[in-house]
């Protein structure tokens, strides 16, 4: 299949036109013009507008030619075109090629994925060492998954020695830096004293930026340090509307909790942790 | 009429009602599809939104059609009980996360494909199996059957099949491999791998 059809289609209609047909060459010749200087004009913002309509096979080609030219920032974005098989056959290995010439240009974004593909085998062979090198590199940009993803390498060994200090040393900063997921498992570092002080007050204020930022397991592990009073005054109330929230997302164990809970309340505490979660919580479907 | 033929007729009734019974869920089973198929479309068109928003929502869309537990239950096959209760909590929310993006990848972008519900038929018991058509404007044609069940009441899809290939199937052999290999945290560490991954990005960085 000639993805880049559209292209190749040019350059023939003018190298076959015939002498003697001159009127016609010259309009040719005209079209031709803005067909050449079109790629000029056009660039990453064409693309970047046909893949939001959906029309991947022009975001690819608009991106290419930059890419191939060496823009770091379409190359990240065709890696991920070929990574989701948007506009062109699923390749997880060309992905790789265009986040690793993106990667090596600087683009931060390109180090995390690029990392991530090393982790998972994708499109290349599985490389822990090569992946963490990678992230650190993202990391030292600031780039908050990377450097959750680095406390999960550290956390569990994984091309590196298990280091619950330096896992917990990177958590905690991907939390600061806003990751959702980051701030749940600071919280439960905290709560266990895992790589860190055990703290229950610390990890209570980590599970609430998660919980109301809607992560449902923060929400869950929250409503618990309610129910137990642990960090936090105990307060059945508020335990029953954050489990109830994490149990309206279809955390399971969330939805157990909820009836034992229920089981153990008066019927006004449960109308006002309804309220709560009526205050708090969007619409269940 | 005397009773043994009575008795006949009582079980002929019977037959009737079960075949009935099954063909109407067969029937409900196919207008799920269709309704869910109808509202992914609608979803996909809505191109005042952008290519984010649009994913979005077809991804809720989605969640709610799939029954992520009992498909990821399934998919880590014997390796389930071997798990630690944090270890099945972060799988299961890992799981759900890789099939959402994964199907919204690949199916969420396209403003005009179309998509037609071409049959369906009890499986199983407990299941039946919705065959569809999805035709993308380039020509290219997708058929895919949808393995469905009811739960609480609801149709939920528990496995999606392409050219005959399970992915529920396919996805409990890969991934029974990576466990052999590298324990459920090398498991974890590459579906987490796998949905972490930046998006395409006007932004300069």
């Amino acid at each position: 299949m000639n993805l880049f059809g559209t292209l190749g289609g040019k350059a023939t209609a003018t190298g076959r036109a015939k002498p003697g047909l001159a009127p016609v060459l010259g309009l040719l010749a005209v079209l031709a013009a803005g067909l050449l200087s079109s790629p000029l004009r056009a660039g990453f913002e064409e693309g970047w507008e046909a893949y939001q309509r959906g029309d991947f096979a022009t975001a690819l080609s608009e991106w290419k030619r930059l890419a191939e030219a060496g823009d770091a920032r379409a190359q990240f974005n065709l890696g991920v075109l070929f990574d989701q098989g948007k506009g062109v056959l699923l390749s997880p290995a060309s992905a790789v090629d265009w986040w690793r010439k993106s990667a090596e240009g600087g683009f931060a974004s390109a180090q995390h994925n690029l990392a991530n593909s090393l982790i998972a085998g994708d499109g290349v062979a599985q490389d822990y060492g090569a992946a963490i090198r990678w992230l650190e590199r993202a990391s030292d940009s600031g780039i908050a998954r990377s450097k959750y993803t680095l406390g999960k390498m550290y956390a569990y060994g994984l091309g590196i020695e298990a280091d619950g200090v330096q896992a917990a040393r990177w958590i905690v900063e991907a939390a600061e830096a806003g990751n959702n997921a980051a701030q749940y498992n600071a919280a439960k570092m905290y709560r266990d004293g895992n790589g860190v002080a055990q703290d229950y007050a610390t990890a209570v204020n980590w599970y609430r930026l998660a919980a109301e930022a809607g992560y449902a397991k923060a929400q869950a592990g929250l409503g618990q340090r309610y129910a137990g009073g642990q960090g936090v005054d105990q307060d059945m109330v508020r335990a029953l509307a954050w489990t109830t929230l994490a149990a309206r997302q279809g955390l399971e164990r969330a939805e157990t909790t909820r009836q034992e809970m229920l089981m153990g309340m008066a019927d006004d505490e449960i109308a006002d942790a309804d309220a709560l979660v009526e205050r708090w919580g969007v619409p269940a479907d | 009429m005397s009773i043994r033929r009575l008795i006949a007729w009582v079980m002929l009734a019977a037959v009737l009602s079960v075949a009935g019974a099954a063909r109407a869920a067969v029937n409900d089973a196919a207008i799920f599809i269709n309704q869910l198929g109808i509202q992914a479309i609608k979803t996909l068109r809505a191109t005042d939104l952008t290519l984010d928003q649009r994913e979005a929502k077809f991804r809720s869309l989605l969640s709610r059609g799939f029954d992520l537990h009992f498909m990821g239950r399934f998919v880590l096959g014997r390796y389930w009980r071997a798990a630690t209760a944090d270890q099945k909590s972060d799988y299961l929310t890992l799981y759900g996360e890789y099939l959402l993006q994964t199907y919204t990848a690949r199916l969420g972008g396209y403003t005009d494909d179309s998509f037609t519900v071409t049959g369906a038929r009890q499986a199983s018991e407990k299941d039946v199996v919705v065959s569809t058509r999805l035709v993308r404007p380039s020509g290219i044609e997708i058929a895919a059957d949808w393995r469905v069940r009811v739960f609480d009441g609801k149709f939920r899809i528990i496995d999606v099949m392409v050219e005959g290939i399970s992915m529920a199937v396919t996805q409990r052999s890969e991934f029974a491999a990576v466990v052999r290999r590298d324990g459920i945290e090398g498991l974890l560490a590459i579906l987490r791998a796998r949905t972490t991954k930046f998006s395409a990005t006007a932004a300069i960085n």
